[in-house]
C-alpha cells in the first residue's frame, strides 16, 4: 500500500493508556517512554500484564496498601465491597463480576489502594508526555516504544502516535505480537523504525493452546515485515518453563529466524518472571497455572542452542 | 579546551583485571569483626603537654601539645600493614577531642563508663581510661573555643543561640568539628614532592628573615617556629614506626613478611621528611601526614585525598611504566589507604552521636575534572581509583566525579559500574562547569577555580584558601517557614523570630511570603553575625599549626594559623529544606488564595492540631494533592526556583566585608530527621515532626509520581545551578535494572543528559533488599519504587507480598 507521507494525522485519535513509562532501558535501544495500551487479542497463559487484556477500562486494587477503613465499601452502590480477613488484618475484597468499574471507591480510598486502570487519552496527549523527556532520548539513541497490550489493536492510535513521533525526530519501536491484517500491518509498520516481535511457540497447536490463536498468521506476518516492509526487527521469545522452552522449540525458532528472516536478526530469550501474579489478584481473576522461573542455567543452554544458527542472542530486553 | 587526555587502554584492561589480595581481604574481614575501641592516650598527652605549657602562647601550645602527643602515642604495625599510620593501636579505633571541643562527652560522668559512637555503637570504658577523660574535661572543659563561642553568645543575646538549636532553626552546635575550617585540603602534592624537611626549611627562613628585617608581629613568627614543631614531630612519629618495623621483622618467622617489614621501615625512615621516590612511599608519606592532622583535630574531617589522581599520577605512571609495579600491586596500595581512611571513627559531639548510623570520619576523593591549565584531567590513575572503590565496597569516603562536558565515556562508564558495585552513591557526580562559574563570579581567578575539590559530602571548596564553614553551616528553610506561619514562635514554644502578623488575617499570598521572607533574613543575618563572632575569637584558644603548615602556602608565607580570620577564606552556609518550604508554600497559594478551596483558619486549625480528627485529614488530603517538586509541574518547580533563589540571595546579601561573602551551598547529609523535629505539620501535607526530604533537591518522599525523568525535569527548570553551588539529588533504582551492560550506557547518558542540560549534582542509590523491606513496612513513603523488567509495569508498593519477597530475595544476591 502507498503510504502518503503528507497524509494528516489526527491528532485527536484515542486510545486506553494504561501507563506511560519513562526511563525505560528494556524495550528497545536507548532510554524509552514506553506507551502501554490496553486490549490484546492473544491470551497468554503466563501474560505478566493482565490488566491490559481487555480495552475497557477496570478496578484493580492493591491489598498490600489497603489499610481496611471501609470508605469505600461506603460509597459501592453496587455493594460489591466487603471487609474481610486476610492474613491476619482486615481487608476490603471487591466482588469484581458485581463491580461495573465505576470508580468511586477510588476516588475515596485515601491509601491508594484501588485504582481504575485505563484512561482514554489522545495522541496529541502522549505525544506531549514523550516530548518531555526528549532531552534523555536523545542523548541516549533512544525513542519511544508502543506496548501492551497490543499496539495492533488499536491501529490508528498507534500509526498517528508513530507518525508524529517520527516527525519529532523520535525513534519508534514497537512491542508485538503480530497478530493482525495485513492491512494493519501496512498501515502501522509504514512508520516503526523497530519492530520487537514475539514468537512464543513454534508449532501452531501448542501456540493456540498457550496463547489462544495459532501462529500462521503471525509468523508469515514477521517475514512480510522484515522482507517486504524493510524494517528492522528484533525477536523475542518469553522462555515459559515447560511451556514453550523445550529444546525442540528453541531449536524451530533459531531455524526460523536464520533460514527465514536472515542472520542479522538478533534474538531476545525473554526469562519468565513471577511479578505479574499479583495483579491478576487485584483483577480479581484467578491465577494462571503456576509456573517456575527459568534457571539461569537452562536460559544460557538455550542461549547456546540459538547461537549455535550463527545468530546474535540476548538473555532479557 | 585541548583535546581529551590519551589513556593506555591497556592500562585500564589490566586494572579491571586486578582484585584484592590475600591482605587486604585479611583487613577487610579484621574490620567487619572489629570492635569500635575508643583510645585515650591521645587525651592523656594531651592534657599533660597542656598543663605544662601554661603561660605560653596558643599556637607554641599547640604545637608542643602535638608534638608530645606524637612522642608517646601506642602505635602498631598489624600484620596486614604495608601502609602503615592508623587512629589508634587497633583496627577500628578512635580518639576523643576534648581539648579542641571541650568537655562534649556526657557518657564518661556517668557510673558505666560507656561512650556512645553512633546510633548503634558505643564503646565502653575502664575506669582508669574515664578518668583520664574526665581530667582532661576537667582541664579543657568550659574553655574550649566552642565554649567561649558560647559564651560570647550569652553574654551578648542571652538564651536566643541555644534556643534556636533547640527548635532546630539551625544545627549543628557551636563544639563540633565543623567549628572553623578543620577541613581545610592538605597540599599533598607539596609534601610528596618537596617533603616535611622543606616545609621546615621554609620556616626557618621566614623566621631569619623576621629577624634580620626586624619584622613585626609576634603571631607570625610563633606561628612559624610552632610550623618547625610540629613537622619534626611529624617525621619523628614516622621514625618510630620505622623503628617497631626493624623491631618486628627481627621477630619475624615469615622471611618474606620480614623483607616486608624492612621495607616499611626504609620507607618510613625516607618519608615524610623527604620527598617520595615512588608510588609506595608516595602513599606512605600522605599516610603518615595525613595521621597527624587527624591526631591534632580528632573529629569529623580525615584528611581529604582532594585531587589524588592528579597529584598521585606521576609516581604511579613511572613505576608502572619502569616495570616496578604492577597494575595488582599499585591498586592494592592504593586501596589499603583508601579503606583505611574510609573506616577510620570519631566521637563526634551532640545530635550526631544520636542521629548518625555510622560515625566514619568523612573523607572524600576527587577524580577528573579540568586541571587549572584547563585540561580535562582524567587518567589511569582515577580509573584504579574507581575500581578499588568497587573492590573495597565501603560506605566511605566520599568519591566525586567531576563532571564536565570533555569527561571521557571511559570514566563515566567505569564511574556507574562501581555504583552498581557500591550500590549507595558511590561515586557521586558533580558538574564542575557550574561550580567553577559560580566560583569565578564571586572573584575567584579562574586556574585557582578550576583547581576546587569537593569535600565532606559534595562541598566545593578552594584547597588554597581556609574554609570557614560558620561553626555550624545548616539553616532549616521548614522551620523558618513554621515561625512565618506562627508569628515568630517556634515549635518549642518560644519567641524566637520577628512579629510577622497572625497568618490568619492574611489575604493575599504575598503576606505570607513577606513574612517567611522576613523571618529568613531575620535568622539568617543575626546567625551570621554570631557565627563571625565566635570565628573571631575562637583564634585566641586553638589553633592548627600542623594543618596550616600543611595545606595553605599563604600560611606558610606569610605566617598565620588557618583559624586566624584572613582574607584568604571562603565562607560557605547550608541552607536546608528548600523543597519542603516551596512545597508547603505553593499549597497555600492553591488552596487558599487561588482555588479557594481552603480559608486560612482551616488550614492554621488542622496544621495546629496536625491534621487531627476527618476534618484534619480531610485537609490533609488536598494539601498532598497540591501541586508538589519533582513532577514537572511548572507552578511547583517556579516556587522551588523562587525559594531557592531567595534564601540564596538572603545569605549573600549579608555585609561580610572585608572577607569573601558567604555562599550557599546546599549538600545533603542525614540531617533531615533531626532537623524535621523542629517543624510543626506543614501545608505540603507532611506531619509534624515527622522527617523532612533527604537530599536538597529531593522531591517529598512518595510525591513524585512522573518518574525520574520528570524529577530531573524539575531540578533543570528550578535551575538551582544559577545561584548555589550545590543542589544535591539522590535517585533510587532497583539494583537489578543494571545487571546488563546495555544498562549501564543508559545510565551513562542518563547522567550526562542531565548535567550537561545545568544539573549541579546527581547520585544514585541502587536499593538494596533492606530498603525493599522498608518499603513492605511504609509504602506511602516508597510508592516511587519502580520494578523495572521489559514489557512490564508496575510499583514494588503495589505487588503482594508473596511476590515483594521474591525481588527482595533477588536483590539481595545479584551481586
Amino acid at each position: 500500500m502507498e503510504v502518503n507521507e503528507k497524509q494528516i494525522y489526527d491528532m485527536e485519535i484515542k486510545a486506553p493508556i494504561f501507563n506511560i513509562q519513562t526511563l525505560c532501558i528494556h524495550d528497545g535501544p536507548g532510554i524509552r517512554v514506553t506507551v502501554f495500551v490496553k486490549g490484546c487479542p492473544l491470551r497468554c497463559i503466563w501474560c505478566a500484564n493482565p490488566e491490559s487484556n481487555e480495552a475497557a477500562a477496570q478496578l484493580m486494587t492493591y491489598a498490600g496498601r489497603c489499610t481496611g477503613c471501609g470508605q469505600c465499601m461506603d460509597v459501592c452502590r453496587q455493594q460489591a465491597i466487603v471487609l474481610q480477613k486476610q492474613e491476619g488484618r482486615r481487608i476490603a475484597a471487591t466482588d469484581h463480576g458485581a463491580c461495573l468499574d465505576c470508580g468511586q471507591c477510588v476516588s475515596v480510598c485515601q491509601n491508594g489502594a484501588r485504582e481504575i486502570v485505563g484512561k482514554m487519552r489522545t495522541v496529541s496527549e502522549v505525544l506531549e508526555v514523550i516530548l518531555q523527556d526528549k532531552l534523555f532520548l536523545d542523548a541516549s539513541g533512544g525513542g519511544m516504544t508502543i506496548s501492551g497490550g497490543e499496539a495492533l489493536a488499536h491501529p490508528e492510535f498507534s500509526r498517528a502516535l508513530f507518525c508524529a513521533c517520527q516527525r519529532a525526530g523520535i525513534h519508534t519501536a514497537i512491542e508485538s505480537c503480530v497478530f493482525a491484517s495485513r492491512e494493519v500491518i501496512d498501515r502501522v509498520f509504514a512508520h516503526v523504525d523497530l519492530g520487537l516481535l514475539d514468537i512464543k511457540h513454534m508449532d501452531p497447536g501448542e501456540h493456540e493452546r498457550l496463547t489462544g490463536v495459532p501462529n500462521g498468521q503471525i509468523l508469515s506476518n514477521i517475514k512480510y515485515i522484515y522482507h517486504e516492509r524493510k524494517v528492522p526487527v528484533i525477536i523475542r521469545v518469553p522462555v515459559i518453563p515447560g511451556k514453550n522452552d523445550g529444546i525442540s522449540n528453541i531449536r524451530a525458532v533459531g531455524e526460523f529466524v536464520s533460514e527465514e528472516l536472515g542472520r542479522q536478526v538478533p534474538v531476545h530469550l525473554l526469562p519468565y518472571h513471577q511479578l505479574g501474579l499479583s495483579k491478576y489478584e487485584g483483577l480479581g481473576r484467578p491465577f494462571g497455572p503456576l509456573i517456575r522461573i527459568p534457571e539461569k542455567e537452562h536460559m544460557e543452554r538455550l542461549r547456546a542452542l540459538v547461537e549455535s544458527y550463527g545468530l546474535q542472542v540476548q538473555i532479557g530486553g | 579546551m585541548e583535546a581529551k587526555v590519551i589513556v593506555d587502554k591497556h592500562i585500564l584492561e589490566r586494572i579491571d583485571r586486578t582484585c584484592l589480595d590475600e591482605k587486604r581481604l585479611r583487613w577487610k574481614e579484621a574490620v567487619k569483626a572489629a570492635p569500635y575501641k575508643l583510645h585515650v592516650d591521645r587525651q592523656k598527652y594531651a592534657t599533660e603537654s597542656w598543663l605544662e605549657t601554661e603561660g605560653e602562647d596558643i599556637e607554641i601550645r599547640r604545637a608542643k601539645l602535638l608534638a608530645h602527643v606524637l612522642k608517646n602515642i601506642e602505635i602498631s604495625i598489624l600484620d596486614f600493614d604495608v601502609i602503615v599510620g592508623r587512629v589508634g593501636p587497633t583496627v577500628v579505633g578512635a580518639y576523643t577531642a576534648i581539648d579542641t571541643c571541650g568537655d562534649y562527652l556526657d557518657g564518661i560522668w556517668g557510673e558505666e563508663g560507656r561512650v556512645q559512637f553512633s546510633m548503634h555503637d558505643e564503646s565502653r570504658l575502664s575506669p582508669e581510661e574515664i578518668e583520664i577523660l574526665r581530667e582532661a574535661s576537667r582541664v579543657f572543659g568550659g574553655k574550649s573555643a566552642a565554649d567561649m563561642g558560647n559564651k560570647l553568645w550569652a553574654d551578648i543575646l542571652g538564651t536566643w543561640p541555644q534556643d534556636i538549636l533547640e527548635a532546630r532553626l539551625k544545627d549543628p552546635p557551636l563544639n563540633t568539628g565543623n567549628f572553623g575550617n578543620s577541613t581545610n585540603t592538605i597540599d599533598f602534592e607539596k609534601i610528596l614532592n618537596k617533603g616535611l624537611k622543606f616545609f621546615i626549611e621554609e620556616a626557618k627562613a621566614h623566621m631569619e628573615d623576621f629577624v634580620a628585617n626586624e619584622r613585626q608581629g609576634p603571631d607570625k613568627y610563633y606561628f612559624w617556629k610552632a610550623a618547625v614543631i610540629v613537622c619534626r614531630a611529624c617525621i619523628e612519629l614516622s621514625h618510630r614506626y620505622a623503628a617497631l618495623a626493624r623491631e618486628l621483622a627481627q621477630e619475624e618467622a615469615d622471611p618474606q613478611r620480614r623483607e616486608e617489614l624492612l621495607l616499611i621501615a626504609r620507607t618510613c625512615e625516607h618519608v615524610p621528611e623527604h620527598p617520595a621516590r615512588n608510588f609506595h612511599e608516595a602513599l606512605q608519606s600522605m599516610s603518615m601526614t595525613g595521621i597527624c592532622k587527624a591526631i591534632e583535630h580528632p573529629m569529623h574531617n580525615h584528611p581529604q585525598w582532594g585531587r589524588g589522581d592528579q597529584y598521585l599520577y606521576p609516581f604511579f605512571i613511572r613505576d608502572l611504566k619502569e616495570g616496578r609495579l604492577t597494575e595488582g600491586q599499585a591498586m592494592n596500595l592504593l586501596a589499603e589507604l583508601i579503606g583505611r581512611w574510609g573506616t577510620t571513627i570519631y566521637v563526634d559531639t551532640g545530635t550526631h552521636r544520636e542521629t548518625h548510623q555510622v560515625t566514619f570520619a568523612i573523607n572524600s576523593i576527587n577524580l577528573g575534572g579540568i586541571t587549572p591549565e584547563g585540561r580535562e584531567g582524567s587518567n589511569e590513575l582515577s580509573y584504579m581509583f574507581l575500581h578499588a572503590l568497587g573492590l573495597l565496597r565501603q560506605s566511605s569516603p566520599t568519591v566525586g566525579v567531576r563532571w564536565n562536558h570533555d569527561t571521557p565515556d571511559w570514566l563515566m562508564r567505569k564511574a556507574i559500574k562501581t555504583n552498581v558495585l557500591t550500590g549507595g552513591g558511590i561515586p557521586l557526580f558533580e558538574n564542575e562547569e557550574g561550580i567553577i562559574r559560580l566560583f569565578v563570579r564571586d572573584g575567584i581567578p579562574l586556574e585557582e577555580a578550576r583547581d576546587w575539590v569537593g569535600r565532606g559530602c559534595v562541598w566545593p571548596a578552594l584547597p588554597q584558601r581556609s574554609e570557614y564553614k560558620c561553626g555550624a553551616a545548616g539553616f532549616n528553610n521548614a522551620a523558618i517557614l513554621h515561625l512565618a506561619l506562627h508569628n515568630g514562635v517556634a515549635i518549642t514554644g518560644k519567641a524566637l523570630g520577628l512579629k510577622t502578623g497572625d497568618p490568619r488575617s492574611f489575604r493575599k499570598f504575598e503576606e505570607l511570603w513577606d513574612a517567611y521572607v522576613a523571618q529568613h533574613h531575620f535568622i539568617m543575618h543575626r546567625t551570621l553575625w554570631m557565627a563571625n563572632l565566635a570565628r573571631d575569637i575562637q583564634a585566641r584558644y586553638l589553633r592548627l599549626p600542623f594543618l596550616s603548615a600543611m595545606s595553605i602556602q599563604n600560611c606558610m608565607d606569610e605566617g598565620y594559623d588557618t583559624l586566624v580570620p584572613n582574607l584568604k577564606s571562603e565562607y560557605g552556609i547550608t541552607d536546608r529544606a528548600v523543597i519542603d518550604t516551596a512545597d508547603a508554600l505553593i499549597a497555600v497559594k492553591k488552596l487558599v488564595f487561588d482555588e479557594g478551596k481552603l480559608t486560612m483558619d482551616e488550614l492554621m486549625d488542622a496544621l495546629d492540631s496536625d491534621f487531627a480528627g476527618e476534618k484534619g485529614e480531610a485537609v490533609r488530603r488536598l494539601c498532598l494533592d497540591a501541586p508538589k517538586f519533582g513532577n514537572g509541574i511548572q507552578e511547583a518547580d517556579d516556587m522551588a526556583r523562587r525559594v531557592s533563589l531567595m534564601s540564596a540571595d538572603s545569605i549573600t546579601s549579608w555585609d561580610n566585608s572585608p572577607y569573601t561573602p558567604f555562599k550557599s551551598l546546599r549538600e545533603g547529609l542525614s540531617w533531615h530527621y533531626a532537623a524535621g523535629l523542629g517543624v510543626g505539620a506543614l501545608p505540603n501535607g507532611r506531619k509534624a515532626k515527622e522527617p523532612l526530604n533527604d537530599g536538597s533537591a529531593s522531591p517529598m518522599r512518595g510525591m513524585d509520581k512522573k518518574g525520574p525523568t520528570a524529577v530531573l525535569r524539575s531540578v533543570l527548570h528550578a535551575n538551582f545551578g544559577d545561584h548555589s553551588y550545590v543542589q544535591a539529588l539522590n535517585q533510587k533504582f532497583p539494583k537489578d535494572m543494571f545487571e546488563h551492560d546495555n544498562a549501564v550506557d543508559q545510565l551513562v547518558a542518563y547522567t550526562n543528559a542531565f548535567l550537561g542540560a545545568g544539573g549541579t549534582h546527581i547520585q544514585y542509590n541502587l536499593v538494596d533488599g533492606k530498603e525493599l523491606l522498608d518499603a513492605q513496612e511504609h509504602p506511602q513513603e516508597h510508592s516511587d519504587l519502580l520494578v523495572r523488567v521489559g514489557g512490564f509495569s508496575a510499583y514494588f508498593v503495589q505487588l503482594s507480598k508473596q511476590i515483594q519477597n521474591d525481588i527482595i530475595q533477588r536483590s539481595e544476591h545479584t551481586l
